[in-house]
């Protein structure tokens, strides 16, 4: 395999390495040098570990040599932002304060992904306590966008939508707990999912809200995120708020269309105006989507100012308790705008975040009940303006700016993760500066399947996905 | 009662130990008040017996 092929996706990656077409060790190798060379361009790793990725695939070759397939995943080499920890390894989370701190355990979702047969190539780049939608980091460097390293690649999973889209990795894990896995995954026009709260284990995933956090994977294709997750998902007894919910085989449930499929398009959201040109292309996937058969119904989402504000209340509430030891005895080494988006938990009353929490019930029910009744899926943006640059958004020293970005960055995003539903973000163009455009797709509880669905039929009557950044 | 500088500064101070500039303590109160305020008002709908857990209950129930 030549370096500077694209590496496939994870599917095609995983076949062609239990075909023998290619070993493991060669996969590795080609992600390897892409992601030095990438990451020259892009600063979307923390660090690249060559030397256990390349054992570790030796190791997977020796396996399938013997006729064992670890998993559906054997042999691929894949890379995770900077806060999924593996017992013994250094895990930043892209802090200053945990540089050099070695984690106590090994996340879930790492566990899984060793048992498929993935290989882990590095920790990427990420927002300092996953707390930022941009990608800016003051401590290790701004991550950059493959599509122009002047623009932001969106966070907090910045290196996973970055290291994606670049063709470094096909696939990686993000966590999201605003918009952290659609953000990036929008901005560097790869799918990213958030799947429903629960379905996927949050142990040994760094906390940044504890009610709000999402572990999912951000691919290039529907069937890429497919594999991913059911790698992933499932309930976990280390979490406490892992669900039971059965895991189907995602991947094949993909391929039966979208016919007949009943989608709300949110035509009008409270306090959320959406750029006119990125309208004009959320109207043009709708349209795709019509084409294969899909009913799409307007939408009108009145309280979205509402969930996001109770999420603020959480998020700042939750992040306050756990870094309230390092606010007191050490406020430097935060960056400024990371420590002035959490300082306000010190003093919101218990009250009122108990209250926000208490609403979460009641409010996903009369959106299931109301909103989504006869729905199958939500249409709605993901980032509703162009892409801004790294420039234009580098907020450090100004807290109320930071505090206006976030809420312009993520006010289509945030809101799902305070009900909970799984949603997904879809690539759908791109916009005159020449950066990716894409949409989201919100379901019901557990219906990953489903919006999995939608993006395969999309990604199949679109060539967005297919699309590589230069450079 | 509106969150105001002081407050915001010493209840930060003698209740959690941290001490804010009036500048900052300025910018905390405007999002203090903003975050309390909207949340205060739409817990009025909250009933007596609603409660965080019902969140999963609900969840897990609706697919």
């Amino acid at each position: 395999m030549s370096e500077d092929t694209a590496l496939p996706g994870v599917a095609d990656l995983a076949a062609a390495i239990r075909a023998k077409q290619v070993s493991a060790v060669e996969a590795t190798h080609a992600a390897l040098a892409r992601s030095e060379r990438g990451q020259r361009r892009l600063n979307c790793f923390i660090a690249i570990d060559a030397e256990a990725a390349l054992a570790r695939s030796a190791e997977l070759d020796r396996e399938l040599a013997a006729g064992r397939v670890a998993g559906p995943l054997h042999g691929v080499p894949l890379a995770h932002k900077d806060m999924f920890y593996r017992k013994g390894r250094v895990s930043t989370g892209g802090s200053l304060i945990r540089r050099d701190w070695r984690a106590d355990r090994t996340a879930t979702v790492l566990e899984r992904l060793d048992a498929a047969g993935a290989v882990d190539i590095g920790r990427l780049n990420m927002a300092e306590f996953a707390a930022g939608p941009t990608g800016h980091n003051k401590h290790w460097g701004d991550c950059r966008n493959p599509w122009n390293p002047a623009h932001m690649p969106g966070g907090s999973s910045s290196g996973s939508g970055a290291a994606v889209a670049a063709r470094l990795v096909p696939g990686a894990l993000g966590s999201d707990t605003g918009g952290s896995i659609r953000l990036p995954a929008a901005a560097c026009g790869v799918l990213g999912l958030k799947p429903t709260y629960g379905r996927v284990s949050r142990y040994g995933a760094m906390p940044r809200s504890w009610s709000l956090d999402h572990v999912g994977p951000l691919a290039r294709t529907a069937r890429d995120c497919a594999l991913l997750l059911a790698a992933i998902a499932g309930h976990d007894p280390k979490d406490g708020a892992s669900s039971h919910e059965p895991v189907p085989d995602f991947a094949a449930m993909l391929g039966k269309g979208i016919e007949g499929l009943r989608i709300g398009v949110v035509t009008e959201a409270d306090g959320a105006p959406v750029d006119p040109e990125i309208r004009t292309l959320l109207d043009r996937s709708v349209e795709v989507l019509r084409s294969l058969g899909a009913e799409t119904v307007p939408v009108r989402l009145d309280r979205l100012t509402l969930w996001f504000r109770f999420a603020e209340t959480v998020i700042k509430s939750e992040a306050a308790t756990m870094h309230g030891n390092w606010l007191r005895e050490r406020p430097q080494d935060y960056s400024d705008h990371v420590r002035a988006r959490i300082e306000a938990g010190l003093v919101l009353p218990a009250t009122r975040y108990l209250e926000a929490l208490s609403q979460r019930g009641p409010e996903l029910a009369r959106f299931l009940e109301t909103t989504l009744a006869g729905i199958d899926a939500l249409h709605c943006p993901a980032i509703p303006m162009p892409i801004p640059t790294l420039a234009e958004t580098d907020v450090e020293g100004t807290g109320e700016a930071v505090l206006a970005l976030v809420a312009r960055v993520t006010q289509f995003t945030r809101p799902f993760n305070f009900l909970g539903l799984p949603a997904l973000s879809i690539p759908c163009g791109f916009s005159r500066n020449g950066l990716p455009v894409a949409f989201q797709a919100v379901g019901k509880p557990f219906a990953e399947a489903m919006l999995l669905g939608v993006a395969d039929a999309y990604q199949g009557a679109t060539e967005w996905h297919q699309r590589v950044p230069s450079g | 009662m509106a969150a105001t500088a002081k407050l915001v500064q010493e209840s930060a101070r003698l209740l959690q130990g941290k001490e804010f500039s009036e500048a900052r303590a300025e910018e905390l109160a405007i999002e203090v008040e903003r975050l309390n305020g909207d949340v205060r008002r739409a817990a009025a709908t909250l009933g007596f017996d609603d409660e965080p857990a019902t969140f999963l209950a609900v969840l897990n129930k609706r697919r």
